[in-house]
């Protein structure tokens, strides 16, 4: 299944591919090829800040490795992989809509909280 | 009463001089008499002099001791007034500065619901790491990103 994931014809393969071009321009802050595949609706959401704040959280990991799949959830049309880098790992969350683009992106970091 | 200081020394001045008699043509008692008694109108005259000469200065003196005194308040008032100027500007300042930080504050908490309006940086949840722990504080897990999952 991770095979047929990661190969590029497949749906999955497809969403990696997208999110790994996300994950790309997120950790280089760009924010036109953060939302080169983004639907309208969430390429509105996108700001120049936003991009920013997570391409620093990003390189606080280290060097950006690449996506491994993990899962997906077909109902959802929802894929889930480990972005790696060099100094750790952080989730992503890649969701489609109908039309094969981007309708939500999301990484999970570990934040701690000094008291 | 200056007026009637001085109308007294003159009469009194007259009445000196009116009793002095006559240049003496007889006896030396009558001189010696004669003399005390231009003495004495010499001596009164002198001590009302100076009595005046040290009214004078004494109006003088009060006259300049009111102008210091009107002057040091002013530069009291001076004082008072630039004193309450300084904490006037000091209180100025103070407000600059907490408009300031209330402005830090509200364009923080600005970005902060700009952020999670559009679902860009949402705490998944926050776990109390172990006391064996490195790790100073509770962890949070932050999803970062556009759209719902």
């Amino acid at each position: 299944m991770a095979v047929l994931a990661s190969c590029g014809g497949s749906p999955a393969g497809q969403a990696q591919s997208q999110a790994d071009s996300v994950t790309k321009a997120v950790y280089n802050n760009d924010p036109v090829a953060v939302q080169q595949n983004f639907d309208a609706a969430l390429k509105k959401q996108v700001t120049r800040a936003q991009v920013g704040l997570l391409s620093d959280k990003l390189h606080k990991l280290g060097d950006y490795k690449g996506l491994t799949y993990v899962s997906n959830d077909a109902l959802k049309n929802e894929y889930t992989y480990r972005a790696d880098f060099s100094n750790g790992s952080a989730p992503v969350i890649l969701r489609l809509d109908p039309n094969g683009q981007i309708a939500a992106y999301r990484v999970t970091l570990r934040e701690t909280t000094s008291q | 009463m200056t007026l009637k200081r001085a109308i007294a020394g003159t009469t009194m001045a007259a009445m000196l001089a009116l009793a002095a008699p006559a240049p003496a043509a007889a006896n030396g008692a009558a001189s010696t008499r004669n003399i005390l008694l231009g003495a004495g109108v010499a001596t009164y005259l002198i001590i009302q002099h100076n009595r005046k000469v040290h009214e004078k200065y004494a109006e003088d003196a009060r006259r300049q001791a009111a102008l210091e005194s009107q002057n040091s308040n002013m530069q009291a008032a001076y004082s008072s007034e630039r004193s309450a100027y300084q904490n006037a500007a000091a209180e100025i300042v103070d407000l600059k500065r907490e408009v300031a930080y209330q402005h830090s504050m509200i364009v923080q908490q600005r970005n902060q619901l700009a952020m999670q309006g559009g679902g860009f940086g949402t705490q998944a949840r926050t776990t109390r790491v172990a006391a064996a722990s490195m790790s100073p504080g509770p962890v949070s897990m932050v999803s970062y990103g556009w759209g719902q999952v």
